[in-house]
């Protein structure tokens, strides 16, 4: 997919604009978001506080008085939200932008057993499966971090195996415990913190998503893949 | 210089100004929910902007004052007792030492905010009963006059009323729009908004007829802000407030006009508002009109503070 397919560019706050890639969830759609992040960021306007990338959009926020004076400086007439947005447009084909080709795998630890993975008997159900074929298909794959949100350290990875891809719980559980593993259509994540949350959980991970310092493992462009552990270890684990 | 929270109240907590750059790793902003009033209370006692300062919900804290120092407060009360003495919002105030603040009466909003002269070492987090919060900055005045009364009121106060708005609340068009039903876009500013109990510092939920739509479309998550209003499948809306989460895929029909989020903070559970929409480029002249207002009210402030300590 080149630089030039369509987009669409509008407010979304009077402090606030997203560019919109549209389309499904995919890699390619996905490196263009960070693709223009970056050169967001090397070309930086005084005045933008966050960068957020998303499947296939990124969003700037900015404080529009600081923008607004900046380009009192410049003898700029332009409404400020019309001048993000063109040094938005400006960036997308900057050719010297690249995303860094981390190909980074992280191994994830995962008990699959029925008293952390609450819902991984009714995802075999639903898809007429075993549990032991719900985590191979769940294994099997090497998923892509596309974004971070939700909740401090939360990662949105994909493509789930289609044979075992369920819709969110209609109605969220209040709680879900920080390191479950959960499943929402295509996407899989794991929870960072304890949060309600409506995902199929099927199963849970010892490991800290988010160290005391804030810094989080998984971030996008990183690639994940989950190892199947057993409730044993899983305790263990968890001890340290 | 430090204050004791000796009775605590629903929902106390430090707030500063809201968090910047960290919304990519999924970090929400947060925040005062009324950074109007927040940026008030610090001008009063001659704080930074950025000062932290102590929100509060109703029933408010009870809070001890350890030693002589300049407060204020503002936001939902409009008076408030030091001991057995009744001070007011919106004013500087030199507190005596062993003094304590109660909110009791005469409430029009939904949130306190108390400044104290220096700021408060700790930037956020909730507040319990017997914490003791440090200044930042030693208070080094003493006030001659003070001798055994509680409180002394410096002589003005902070018109806040042309920044708080109560019957409809300004908003620019969302993006997802277009799923409404046409007819009920016609009618829109007939609707009725009421604030749900199920409402927060994440967000508010707001009861109202159904707004009819179309089907909803899948979405993908994407970034939302404070004051955007999420359509759920039910046709009830959720306006964002300070602790929303960073991402959302439900859709959007518009967002508060960021001049308006003081108004929408002080709004009590059961209250209820109209939706009127506004364009990108009033959005925008409301902005620098409302800092400009804050800034000239800032200045009087240092400039009044200034004269009446150096003359001291």
């Amino acid at each position: 997919m080149s630089d030039s397919s369509p987009y669409q560019l509008y407010p979304i706050s009077d402090q606030a604009v997203t560019l919109d890639f549209g389309g499904p969830i995919n890699v390619e759609t996905n490196d263009r978001v960070h693709r223009l992040v970056s050169s967001l960021q090397q070309n930086i306007l005084t005045g933008i506080t966050d960068i957020i990338p998303a499947y296939n959009s990124v969003t700037v926020v900015y404080d529009y008085m600081t923008v607004y004076q900046q380009q009192l400086k410049n003898e700029n007439k332009l409404p400020v939200y019309l001048l993000v947005e063109n040094w938005i447009q400006n960036n997308l084909n900057d050719p010297s932008s690249s995303i860094e080709a981390t190909n980074k795998e992280i191994i994830i630890p995962v008990c699959y057993d029925k008293s952390v993975g609450l819902d991984i008997e009714f995802v075999a159900q639903q898809h007429k499966l075993t549990i032991e074929e719900v985590i191979k298909l769940h294994t099997a794959k090497t998923y892509r971090v596309f974004m971070n949100g939700f909740l401090p350290g939360f990662a949105y990875m994909g493509i789930v195996d289609p044979a075992i891809q369920t819709p969110r719980h209609e109605s969220p559980r209040p709680l879900v415990t920080a390191g479950s593993v959960g499943i929402a259509g295509v996407q899989t994540g794991i929870y960072p913190c304890n949060a309600p949350g409506g995902w199929q959980i099927i199963g849970k991970t010892p490991l800290p998503l988010i160290d005391e310092n804030e810094n989080l493992l998984l971030k996008p462009g990183c690639y994940v893949k989950f190892k199947t552990i057993s409730l044993l270890s899983f305790e263990k684990l968890s001890k340290q | 210089m430090s204050i004791q929270i000796i009775k605590a109240g629903l929902l106390d907590s430090i707030q500063g100004l809201p968090n910047i750059g960290k919304q990519h790793e999924g970090f929400s902003p947060g925040g005062s929910m009324d950074i109007v009033a927040h940026s008030v209370a610090n001008a009063l006692v001659g704080n930074k902007k950025e000062a932290a300062v102590i929100e509060m919900h109703v029933p408010a804290a009870v809070i001890l004052f350890k030693k002589e120092t300049l407060f204020a407060f503002t936001g939902a009360a409009t008076s408030a007792t030091l001991d057995n003495e009744i001070v007011y919002c919106n004013q500087p105030i030199i507190v005596n030492a062993g003094s304590t603040l109660s909110f009791n009466h005469q409430i029009h909003g939904a949130r306190i905010y108390v400044a104290v002269h220096g700021g408060f070492v700790i930037k956020k987090g909730r507040l319990q009963k017997n914490d003791v919060l440090a200044t930042a900055q030693p208070f080094d005045y003493h006030f001659e006059g003070i001798g055994q009364l509680h409180a002394l009121t410096l002589g003005w106060t902070a018109n806040t009323q042309e920044f708080y708005r109560s019957n409809s609340i300004r908003c620019i068009q969302g993006p997802n729009m277009n799923i409404l039903d046409t007819k009920d876009v016609a009618h829109f500013h007939h609707k009725r908004f009421e604030i749900d109990i199920q409402s927060n510092r994440m967000g508010f939920r707001l009861k109202s007829d159904p707004i009819q739509h179309s089907i909803l479309p899948e979405l993908l998550s994407t970034a939302v802000t404070k004051g955007t209003l999420q359509l759920t499948p039910s046709g009830q809306l959720i306006v964002l407030m300070a602790d929303h989460q960073t991402t959302g895929g439900y859709p959007r029909i518009g967002t508060v006009i960021s001049v308006d989020m003081a108004s929408l903070a002080q709004m009590p559970i059961g209250s209820s508002f109209s939706i009127t929409w506004v364009s990108m480029l009033e959005a925008e002249a409301l902005i620098l009109a409302q800092e400009s207002n804050l800034q000239q009210l800032e200045n009087a402030c240092k400039f009044r503070l200034q004269e009446y300590f150096s003359e001291k």
